[in-house]
């Protein structure tokens, strides 16, 4: 990302509150970090790409369908080399949205820092970044699915330290 | 009998002054050369082939072409190819308008007649019944005037004994022909040639695009009728990122140009929402894919905006207005755009259009689609006044450090 807008990004998002990683012994980095039927109950798994970003860090795109309906999400997970590295890969993602009014979210429901609303979440878990958004007209609410997202991450991250 | 075995439109895969340019299908499927085979090849589109008419010129264009027989006393023949269009075959039994025809001929010819016109004839002589492959010159093309857009060419492939025995049909040939103003330009390569370049002009991708630039002769034009179309995908195909705060969905992390062609061929793609990113990637992706020169880059960034009619939108307000994700306003912008990305240079925005009149900040509008237009200073009245509110159009700066050209997959 070019310098000027990372550091825009950067102040806007006051990186300095949440640029510090949570203690490295509980934050392990996950590898091929992915997501399955089981994760998202009421959901059923459509499609999945898995592809190599600039900068070492490894992107597992999920599409998923409601069952017995035609409403869409998908889920990025992007994996990144550190939890260092995460949080200034959330900045990269943070560049995508044109939104000037794209905000942190402080309730705690997901990630250990989050952005967005009740309609596109992205947090971050350990070296993953993760994005939860809309692709249908029929806009459904993510903050569940981001939950389930997330507690699919923490699970991998216990099965990694055992 | 004479068999007409196969024909290489790009036979040089160094160059493109004389044959077509180098091309792939999509980013999994390669078209192989030759791109017409016997039996292989029963439609137009069985046989694709792309020339760059600014590398082209008023140089002869060349097909290596592959011929057999199955008479062992055929050493030699005369072989060409004419317009399958202009020259049907004649109705059996009827000579008497004959001479009408001809003289309709050249009008036919220069309405209708094959971006390739003929295939000169030339003496073809067989070892063991084949030819090899063997250079036949194109006359009466229209390559070098030609407009963008796709082509069917359809040739009717005649042999004769001597010099002054009548012309035998045996074959004809159809094959889809994009005329493109010029080589393709990045993201799209022309080397390495080879199965692992998914940088290859992509046929599927010149389909859509030389549509939408249809009829252009210069690379404005071109660029104009890409911008117009990917606008008017709005909203039956795509529509703004209202709810998801604008994310990029083709093009974080490089154009997922497969997704988007899905989603022009009514597939799910990657769902209907686009942003600003998208847009700017589509137009520029596939402008020069048909010879154009565009970039994707950013200007911001945080600045207030103007009303506008956003991709699929049909109401005047600025961006989502309403919407409590939004606050009138973007972080940062981004479009196709011509040579450095400064001020001075020009923009051309499929994902929204501006207000053209003096007063860009108040009603009543009259919608323009930002095409070929001065980026601009504040006060110019041009792009950067059209989109960005008074008070912010210092924030609505070029950034043409974030200048680029994804890559597709």
């Amino acid at each position: 990302m070019d310098a000027t807008k990372r550091d825009w990004l950067k102040e806007r998002h006051r990186f300095t509150e949440w640029m510090g990683t949570p203690d490295a012994s509980s934050n392990r980095p996950l590898r091929k970090v992915a997501l399955d039927a089981a994760d998202l109950p009421g959901w059923s798994l459509d499609r999945v790409k898995r592809d190599s970003l600039t900068g070492g860090v490894e992107r597992n795109s999920s599409f998923w369908r409601r069952e017995g309906g035609g409403v869409a999400v998908r889920i990025d997970l992007y994996e990144c080399a550190s939890s260092a590295a995460a949080r200034e890969y959330l900045i990269d993602a943070l560049g995508e949205f044109e939104s000037g009014g794209m905000a942190r979210r402080t309730d705690g429901l997901f990630g250990e820092v989050s952005f967005g609303d009740d309609r596109v979440a992205l947090f971050i878990r350990a070296n993953v970044v993760a994005a939860v958004r809309n692709i249908e007209r029929a806009v459904v609410p993510v903050s569940p699915v981001a939950q389930a997202v997330d507690a699919a991450i923490v699970r991998q991250q216990l099965r990694g330290a055992e | 009998m004479i068999y007409l075995d196969t024909i290489a439109f790009n036979h040089d895969p160094t160059g493109a002054t004389h044959d077509a340019i180098n091309l792939r299908k999509n980013a999994t499927q390669w078209i192989p050369v030759p791109e017409w085979r016997r039996g292989v090849s029963l439609k137009p589109e069985d046989s694709l082939a792309a020339y760059a008419a600014g590398q082209v010129g008023s140089n002869v264009v060349t097909i290596q072409v592959s011929l057999s027989s199955s008479d062992p006393g055929t050493h030699s023949t005369h072989v060409r190819a004419i317009d399958g269009v202009i020259y049907p075959p004649p109705p059996s039994g009827c000579g008497c308008l004959g001479w009408l025809l001809s003289l309709l001929q050249d009008l036919i010819r220069a309405l209708f007649g094959n971006l390739l016109g003929d295939v000169q004839g030339r003496l073809v002589t067989f070892t063991n019944g084949q030819s090899g492959p063997i250079l036949f010159n194109l006359v009466h093309t229209k390559l070098s005037t030609a407009a963008v857009g796709p082509h069917g060419t359809k040739w009717r492939w005649q042999f004769r004994t001597g010099h002054s025995g009548a012309w035998q049909d045996f074959q004809v040939s159809e094959h889809r022909i994009y005329a493109l103003l010029d080589l393709p330009t990045a993201p799209w390569q022309q080397s390495p040639y080879q199965q692992s370049n998914t940088q290859l002009p992509w046929t599927d991708v010149l389909e859509y695009a030389c549509r939408w630039a249809i009829g252009a002769r210069t690379a404005v034009d071109a660029a104009a009728g890409v911008t117009r179309s990917v606008f008017d995908l709005g909203p039956g195909t795509v529509t703004y990122d209202c709810p998801g705060g604008g994310s990029s969905h083709y093009s974080w992390g490089g154009f997922d140009c497969s997704a988007f062609l899905d989603r022009l061929g009514g597939g799910p793609g990657n769902g209907i929402y686009v942003n600003c990113s998208d847009c700017a990637t589509f137009v520029s992706t596939f402008a020069n894919a048909v010879g154009c020169d565009l970039w994707q880059s950013q200007m911001g960034y945080g600045f207030g905006l103007n009303p506008m009619l956003g991709i699929g939108s049909s109401v005047w307000q600025p961006c989502c207005h309403g919407d409590p994700f939004w606050s009138d306003s973007f972080s940062y912008h981004e479009v196709a755009w011509t040579g450095a990305c400064t001020a001075t240079e020009h923009v051309y925005d499929g994902c929204l259009q501006v207000d053209a009149d003096t007063d860009p900040t108040a009603p009543p509008q009259t919608p323009q689609q930002p095409i070929d237009m001065v980026f601009g200073d504040p006060g110019d009245l041009t792009y950067r006044d059209r989109l960005a509110v008074p008070a912010s159009r210092p924030s609505c700066a070029p950034q043409p450090g974030t200048r680029q050209r994804r890559a597709v997959s």
